[in-house]
């Protein structure tokens, strides 16, 4: 409860320096304020394209995100195998890594559609992550449990289920919380700069157009919103996983 | 069949555990392998389990005794500290097992329902009876077991102990020990390695 009230008032703080700014800037063009923002919120969710442009971005980030989750396990395991594979991913795994999103949507541009920019963006921006994660969890795996699983003859899916996923399990959830929060913030800059008809990217960029600074920092505001509330979820989830894990 | 075991050395660098070791560990029994802190009895057990290479001499049917499935407990714990007690048995045992079997034989250990929490919360020995319960259901001929008793206040021990003479009877049982007392509640014979009577 204390810690609640301790975030609360963070947030109270800045809002209030927030709303202060917008009243010495004195153009709600440059600079709107927090309650300027509030009332936009309060209209915003009428508007028709509103639901579309949410479900649009959702599904595409979504898309990206598991994309990535499912190609940087698969590479990781692959890597912690073969040492081959992990001297060969990694100079691609470094240089994705190092790029900016902006230099790879500008690249990608000319090969992708627009429709699916965020897609390739947010997948990018995971699978790293996930795959390094992962494979530190490889590369920490307790050898002694390695010994229990040869003396006691398990077979392979049971060495997975029993040995070997519990350890890996946390670096899993580590990834997946890091990562949840970026496939957002990637796929909405996709968005941005690729203007797919219906998103959210593309009511931002419309927003910033026409010089409409309230829609702006709502849609901004909706994304922070959308991207705790996924992390939450997914985190809750796993929590559940964990415990049966645990539990049996 | 027998293990013998003849002329066996190993040394670790400098460190030479024995040189020219000849033993004789009879089939279907009990045996307590006792010595000093250091005189080879953990690296003698990891030989017999096949983690572990001789530097020379042999194991007669040693491909034979390495081939086998061996129950083991080892000197740690070696438990999934992440999942349960009865999955941490369950994880050893082929096929469909019956989860209310394993907690029977955990309760006869002297540990307490429901065994359904992660092991990572379980004090020292309760952590050792899970070892010892696990090495106990599993399936296999050969039950090395490494200070199964370490840790262990009276009650638990001469409990546990019972138990582990129940399940084993009829396989080869060997145990390594500082304590005479094992061998007593196990009743075992000794087999000393550092020489002494």
């Amino acid at each position: 409860m204390r810690e609640i009230l301790k975030r609360m008032s963070a947030v109270f703080a800045v809002l209030i320096l927030w709303q202060m700014a917008a009243f010495f800037v004195k153009s709600s063009i440059l600079l709107c304020g927090p309650l300027d923002v509030l009332k936009r919120l309060c209209t915003i969710w009428k508007e028709p394209y509103f639901a579309a442009a949410i479900f649009f971005t959702l599904r595409r980030v979504a898309e990206g995100f598991f994309l990535g989750l499912l190609l940087g396990a698969i590479l990781a395991f692959l890597a912690g195998k073969w040492s081959p594979v992990r001297i060969f991913l990694w100079p691609l795994m470094a240089a994705v890594k190092a790029v900016p999103v902006a230099a790879i949507v500008v690249i990608c541009l000319i090969w992708l559609s627009g429709r699916n920019l965020s897609v390739f963006l947010s997948f990018l921006v995971v699978c790293p992550v996930v795959y390094q994660n992962l494979l530190t969890g490889i590369d920490s795996l307790d050898p002694g449990m390695e010994e229990v699983a040869v003396v006691f003859c398990m077979t392979p899916v049971r060495r997975f289920r029993f040995i070997r996923l519990p350890q890996l399990f946390p670096y899993f959830t580590a990834a997946c919380k890091v990562t949840s929060g970026m496939a957002w913030k990637a796929g909405i800059a996709a968005e941005i700069i690729a203007t797919p008809a219906g998103s959210i990217g593309k009511q931002m960029y419309l927003a910033k157009t026409y010089l409409q600074s309230e829609d702006l920092l709502s849609w901004a505001v909706i994304i922070v919103a959308l991207s705790m509330i996924s992390e939450k979820l997914l985190m809750g989830i796993l929590r559940k996983a964990s415990e049966r894990l645990g539990g049996g | 069949m027998n293990i013998v075991i003849r002329h066996l050395s190993k040394a670790f660098g400098e460190k030479v555990l024995w040189k020219d070791l000849n033993l004789v560990i009879p089939e279907k029994g009990c045996s307590v392998l006792m010595g000093a802190s250091g005189c080879g009895k953990t690296t003698l057990l990891r030989i017999l389990m096949g983690l572990e290479e001789e530097d020379e001499g042999e194991i007669l049917e040693s491909q034979r005794i390495r081939q086998c499935r061996k129950c083991v407990v080892f000197q740690e714990d070696r438990l999934c500290e992440g999942i349960s007690a009865v999955d941490n048995v369950l994880a050893v045992l082929p096929g469909r097992t019956d989860r209310e079997m394993i907690r029977r034989d955990l309760e006869k250990t002297g540990l307490c329902r429901p065994f359904e929490e992660p092991v990572r919360n379980y004090s020292g020995g309760m952590k050792r009876r899970v070892a010892v319960v696990r090495a106990c259901m599993a399936e296999g001929e050969l039950v090395l077991m490494d200070e199964p008793l370490r840790g262990l206040d009276r009650e638990s021990r001469e409990k546990t102990a019972g138990y582990i003479r129940e399940k084993t009877k009829g396989r080869t049982l060997i145990i390594t020990s500082h304590d005479q007392e094992d061998a007593g509640l196990l009743g075992g014979k000794v087999i000393r390695l550092d020489g002494r009577s």
